[in-house]
């Protein structure tokens, strides 16, 4: 019973931050720990 | 969380941490007063939202059992979403690479979660 269900392109999968295209999300995580950027996600 | 919580080395369940926004959630922290969006638009986006993380993921990464999203207000649960893979080995494949994709303009934060039974589900 598996088959492929997309149909359209994602609105949300693989959108980098406006102005952070150039970096990975790993790079990105490293910067909001070290504080260089801010981070609004609460754990 | 600030409750200290046991992280597997090994689990069907993937947590992905504030993946879900909620448009009245966000509306109503703009500008403090009541919310724009009605609960019809806020349905379709929640609905969109569920079915590209479900059909990417599984597309993707295999299999799915059970994906919860977490809709509180509670700070440290706010958007979480849960993933219950098949097999253990698709849930690791998947923290692994969740971890190094965007998503929505956000980069995502995943892990391994011990919940296998979302209704004993509780922090403790």
């Amino acid at each position: 019973r598996r088959k492929s269900r997309r149909k359209k392109p994602s609105l949300y999968w693989d959108k980098p931050p406006p102005g952070f295209e150039h970096i990975t999300p790993i790079q990105y995580k490293a910067m909001q720990a070290a504080g260089q950027i801010p981070s609004n996600v609460t754990v | 969380c600030s409750r200290i919580h046991n992280k597997p080395t090994f689990s069907q369940t993937v947590l992905i941490l504030n993946l879900y926004c909620n448009p009245q959630n966000s509306a109503k922290s703009a500008d403090g007063s009541h919310s724009t969006v009605s609960d019809e638009e806020m349905q379709e986006h929640y609905d969109n939202f569920f079915e590209e993380v479900f059909v990417e993921c599984e597309d993707r990464y295999g299999e799915i059992e059970e994906m919860n999203v977490c809709d509180n207000l509670g700070d440290h649960l706010v958007g979480n979403v849960y993933i219950k893979f098949k097999y253990e080995e698709d849930a690791e494949k998947a923290v692994v690479d969740l971890n190094n994709r965007w998503f929505g303009g956000r980069a995502i934060n995943a892990e391994l979660s011990p919940v296998t039974d979302f209704r004993e589900a509780c922090c403790r």
